[in-house]
């Protein structure tokens, strides 16, 4: 049980760090993280970093 | 921004420190080095009697029985503790009694635990306690069976239970005339720890 806490509690916030660094909403990508785990990861992780200027309300 | 990303560090740190633990076990004393202190109690549940003018040796086993100087109660060897030179046994009721060697003189040892057990001397043993307790048994069921008859009239119960009790009865003391007669003739051997011809206690 301890441990799929830390195993949820890393992900997420692995995850949200990735988004951040690629422009993405951090806490959307939070809860994605933990939801999804190590498949949330991959998938930020092979996103391209996204363009400020292109930047919209609507994208995650 | 940089507040969330400290934060996420901290916490992508902190867990993969927990899962790392979580999954190979990893406790943090194990970083450093174990010193052990030295036991207060060392013992052993097993010493050597061994007497340097015959050049021979006997084995206490924990749970063997034995007797000691000369006595009667019986104890039941469990450990021998090697600091204070401490028989520690366990008296017939079951309570935990720590001898030191220095009071004791004599430690008797049947020779039963040295050797085969005496088959036929259990046998006749508990012939004669079956025969001993079929009588009283007997009685007893007997008597339970007329208890029993006054109140169920036709029934079967008193002749089962008179039976029952004589058997049991009977087979409770075979069991005890056969123990009985089986450390027949199987004495005690006395072994001195004092004086000339002493033995002494060694551990493997």
């Amino acid at each position: 049980m301890n441990i799929i806490f830390w195993y949820t509690l890393f992900f997420a916030s692995s995850t949200s760090y990735v988004a951040l660094n690629k422009g993405f909403n951090p806490y959307k990508w939070l809860v994605i993280g933990a939801v999804t785990g190590i498949v949330g990861l991959i998938i930020i992780s092979i996103q391209p970093e996204r363009d400020n200027a292109s930047d919209n309300s609507s994208a995650i | 921004m940089r507040n969330i990303k400290n934060i996420l560090l901290f916490t992508i740190i902190l867990s993969s420190v927990n899962v790392f633990i979580g999954i190979t076990k990893f406790e943090y004393k194990d970083i450093f080095t174990s010193v052990y202190a030295v036991e207060n109690n060392i013992s052993t549940d097993s010493i050597i009697l061994g007497s340097y003018k015959t050049n021979s040796s006997i084995e206490i086993r924990k749970g063997m029985p034995l007797k000691i100087n000369k006595k009667r109660p019986l104890y039941t060897f469990v450990s021998y503790d090697i600091k204070n030179n401490d028989m520690n046994l366990i008296d017939k009721k079951g309570a935990a009694v720590s001898l030191n060697i220095n009071n004791v003189n004599y430690i008797s040892v049947q020779v039963e635990n040295l050797s085969k057990g005496n088959v036929w001397g259990g046998l006749g043993g508990g012939l004669v306690g079956a025969a001993i307790g079929a009588y009283p048994s007997a009685l007893a069921g007997f008597a339970v069976g007329l208890g029993i008859g006054s109140y169920s009239g036709e029934s079967p119960m008193p002749m089962l239970a008179c039976l029952g009790i004589t058997a049991a009865g009977t087979a409770l003391s075979a069991q005890a005339g056969y123990n009985l007669g089986k450390n027949a003739g199987n004495s005690y051997i006395h072994i001195p720890l004092r004086g000339e011809g002493s033995w002494r206690i060694s551990i493997d």
